[in-house]
């Protein structure tokens, strides 16, 4: 039995080395105007959100929360924007105040996946929707298998 | 108690690994422009001018090439230790961003230079560039010219060096977009005085006038 499972476990080695899986990019849901906003709000917080779906990365565009929004490459600036915003497609959310999982989706007018989370490197048990994206918070969502790696901590902007 | 251990070890021998992904903020910006730009301090417009039309030049002469400028550990998001690992720092976004492709990369640190299927005469091509490190942004900036015309020609598309690649570069302050012209920080109040004694005169000769 033993043996068996030291088999297994170099199967699992070699099934690993051999098929490193490349990401690709799941559908992105594009950004779309929220349903409120006010005039230049300053962000007092900031978090940074992954989203992956069976592996794949599911970019958070940029542009959530901001309405009549300038594009320039891959950025989005507007001066109307809602409590929580993004200005880049990289996963940083600017926020006027901290906020939530479920607000970054309400704001994006998307509905919240049926996924695991992670908060700062831990699983998070409680409602998705309730991840708190408080200042620095690094939050990983993950929908359905394999799992990507997930990182513990971001290095933000200055 | 076996018979579950045994099952998950089937389990991840089926599974494919994945890969580290989406930590860093160029492996999303690079999917929509060819060239990330550090956070601070922010490229001056002229040099960003120059690497985007290099970079669209040589897109149409048929080697499109993606450029990562890594000014300091911000850039790098949940890879800060990457800082200063050029190559390895390549190696991880060359997986990122190779979703249908296999692009050209090339990625600036102060340290030098790092990338990913850049050819066989890249080492050559690459020869002699040097990161103008007390430059900040605009160093990587004009680093990266040199490098994008070189390996461009070294495989085989012809690409003049810009102009702007060998231009004198100021110090870090002229990159910074927050700069403050001198005049307007020690002229300002100098005014402002000039004003308020103008007007004391004015109100005083009134008040003579008026007596």
């Amino acid at each position: 039995m033993r043996r068996l499972a030291v088999v297994l476990l170099l199967l699992a080695g070699c099934g690993q080395a051999a098929t490193e899986r490349v990401p690709t990019i799941a559908h992105t849901p594009p950004a779309r105007e929220p349903l409120r906003c006010s005039d230049a709000p300053r962000a007092r917080a900031r978090a940074h959100v992954e989203l992956f779906r069976r592996g794949d990365i599911v970019v958070v565009p940029a542009g959530i929360g901001i309405r009549d929004g300038r594009r320039d490459g891959a950025y989005v600036h507007g001066r109307c924007r809602a409590a929580l915003w993004t200005e880049e497609p990289t996963g940083l959310v600017l926020m006027a105040r901290p906020a939530t999982l479920g607000q970054l989706f309400a704001t994006w007018r998307r509905p919240l996946p049926r996924a695991r989370a992670w908060l700062d490197g831990r699983r998070w048990r409680g409602p998705l929707a309730r991840v708190p994206l408080r200042d620095g918070a690094q939050v990983v969502v993950q929908e359905g298998l394999p799992l990507a790696p997930v990182h513990a901590a971001y290095t933000f902007p200055p | 108690m076996r018979r579950a251990a045994l099952l998950t070890l089937t389990l991840l021998a089926l599974l494919p690994a994945a890969a580290s992904a989406d930590g860093d903020p160029a492996s999303d910006v690079l999917l929509a422009q060819d060239a990330y730009y550090p956070y601070a301090p922010k490229a001056s417009p002229q040099m960003t001018k120059a690497l985007n039309g290099l970079l669209a030049r040589v897109r149409t002469a048929g080697y499109p090439m993606k450029v990562a400028l890594i000014q300091a550990p911000t850039d790098l998001g949940a890879y800060p230790n990457l800082f200063g690992d050029t190559q390895g720092y390549a190696n991880l976004l060359a997986k990122e961003i190779a979703f249908n492709s296999h692009p050209h990369l090339l990625v600036v640190m102060p340290s030098g230079f790092g990338g990913d299927n850049l050819g066989a005469k890249v080492d050559s091509a690459l020869a002699g560039i040097k990161v103008d490190d007390a430059a900040k942004t605009d160093g990587l900036v004009q680093g990266a010219l040199a490098a994008v015309a070189r390996i461009a020609t070294a495989n085989g598309h012809q690409t003049p060096v810009p102009p702007e690649a060998t231009t004198a570069l100021g110090a870090s302050k002229a990159s910074s977009k927050r700069s403050t012209p001198s005049v307007l920080v020690y002229g300002g109040p100098v005014l402002v005085a000039l004003i308020a004694v103008g007007a004391l005169i004015f109100v005083g000769r009134r008040k003579e006038r008026e007596e």
